[in-house]
């Protein structure tokens, strides 16, 4: 039994924010107010190879496993519509 | 991250399971119905070695980690939850100070035996107006040459007429608050040392539990379980969570029990034609119970990891207690619902279990305690 997470998954859970905070920000607001797809952000998001994320390494894919894909799902959730004031309390 | 046990802690798994599939399950009624302090079955476990379950095996005990003694709590809760008082009372509170301070001579008197179920052992911190708030024990132990006197009265005190040896929490100074506070032993026996009331209790039958009263009892100076003086909460703390969580673990033997018995109805117990199962609202009561039991159990057992890996674990034992013991409070009344009038016949486990759920709600801090203590933890003292 063993709930920590690996070294990778805990620097990968540390990145995820950062990189959404960089991207996200001109869009925090407007994405719910006006309802509009996020194109440029959908597009950033895709830079940074997250939708490779449970593909293999040999295709391009970061070859996550579930939990990694799990911090990923929770910190897109928190981060990308977070509004800017709030990202570095 | 890996939720698997080790090898070794599957097998003892398997063979506590099995252990208390034939010989406490087929007891629970008769231990609650007369409850009766079942001897020859503490007996029998005492030979199987689980009371040294927690001590180092070169004392003759198992050495069992936090995690796999949590097995063994919610196991033996499963099975009959009044026995497992005692005997957890045995492995942890009763005998850890004990064992922790006590001298050869003490622990060849007290522990040894105690770990192989030839005496009972005990806990006393409770008192009539004090229990959570441990600050406010009345019972007072003044040194008096080279031996302290000791007076007060305690109460809800698990195995109390029948323990050997007990545990007393008592201070030096009612002024000093918690930081008066100190472990004394005191053997069955020791003149102004009586048994008061018995409790005749809702559930958790089987385990005595009652009065204890102090006397100017006299005890020796190595009595006096602790290292140096007035740090006795201190000590608590070195096993403050894992009661926690043992409490939580045992909500989770209970509340497994009692769904296995809804679940078993549920299957067979026919209505308009059909199993009760198969009707939605039934079915939305086990889609709930299952999923909070496996988060309460993924909580108990994230707490005894912490604990196991020396890492700060009072936050996560307060919680584990906290979603265990709400989830088997739960789990036990939409049992009783499930099973219909027959939930409320003596003749059947459910109402057995809706009675014993309920002593987890107080026991090891109550609900209401903890969740202040987490809600001040959370949001910082003011």
């Amino acid at each position: 039994m063993d709930f920590r997470l690996s070294d990778d998954q805990h620097f990968f859970k540390e990145q995820v924010p950062q990189t959404l905070r960089r991207l996200a920000v001109p869009e925090a607001e407007s994405v719910d107010k006006d309802d509009i797809f996020p194109a440029r952000l959908f597009e950033e998001l895709g830079h940074s190879g997250y939708y490779g994320i449970r593909y293999p390494a040999e295709i391009a894919g970061m070859g996550a496993d579930c939990v990694t894909f799990t911090i990923l799902a929770e910190e897109l959730a928190k981060d990308t519509l977070r509004k800017p004031e709030h990202y570095y309390r | 991250m890996d939720f698997a046990l080790t090898e070794e802690q599957e097998f003892f798994k398997k063979m506590v399971t099995e252990t208390v599939d034939r010989m406490v399950v087929p007891k629970a009624r008769e231990i609650d119905e007369k409850d009766e302090f079942p001897w020859e079955l503490w007996r029998e476990f005492g030979k199987l070695g689980y009371l040294g379950l927690r001590y180092p095996e070169e004392i003759g005990g198992m050495n069992a980690d936090p995690v796999t003694a949590m097995i063994f709590y919610e196991q033996i809760a499963r099975g009959s939850v009044g026995f497992a008082q005692s005997v957890i009372m045995n492995i942890l509170m009763g005998t850890y100070f004990i064992y922790r301070f006590g001298t050869e001579e003490i622990k060849k008197r007290c522990l040894y035996p105690a770990m192989k179920a030839e005496k009972v052992a005990t806990m006393c911190f409770t008192e009539d107006q004090s229990g959570s708030d441990l600050s406010a024990t009345k019972t007072t132990a003044v040194k008096d040459g080279n031996e302290w006197v000791i007076n007060g009265t305690k109460m809800w005190i698990t195995n109390g007429h029948l323990a050997h040896m007990a545990t007393i929490l008592a201070t030096t100074d009612p002024k000093l608050g918690p930081k008066g506070l100190n472990f004394f032993l005191v053997e069955k026996g020791t003149p102004g040392f009586t048994p008061g009331q018995i409790l005749d209790k809702l559930g958790c039958r089987g385990t005595v539990t009652g009065e204890l009263v102090l006397d100017n009892v006299r005890v020796p100076e190595e009595n006096l379980l602790g290292a140096e003086i007035n740090k006795g909460i201190e000590y608590l703390g070195e096993i403050l969570d894992e009661v926690r969580v043992m409490t939580g673990a045992m909500a989770l033997g209970i509340a497994q029990a009692a769904y296995d018995e809804g679940l078993e109805y549920a299957r067979k117990r026919v209505a308009f034609g059909k199993p009760i199962g198969s009707y939605q609202l039934i079915r939305a009561k086990f889609a709930d119970m299952a999923t909070e039991m496996e988060a309460s159990r993924l909580m108990v057992y994230y707490g005894a990891w912490r604990i196991k890996e020396k890492l700060s674990s009072r936050k996560e034992a307060a919680m584990a207690k906290m979603i265990a013991t709400e989830t088997c409070v739960k789990v036990v009344d939409e049992v009783t619902r499930i099973w219909g009038a027959n939930g409320f016949a003596r003749e059947y486990n459910p109402q057995r279990h809706f009675r014993d759920a309920r002593f987890l709600l107080y026991g090891g801090g109550t609900q209401e305690i903890i969740k202040d203590f987490l809600g001040r933890m959370i949001i910082g003292k003011s």
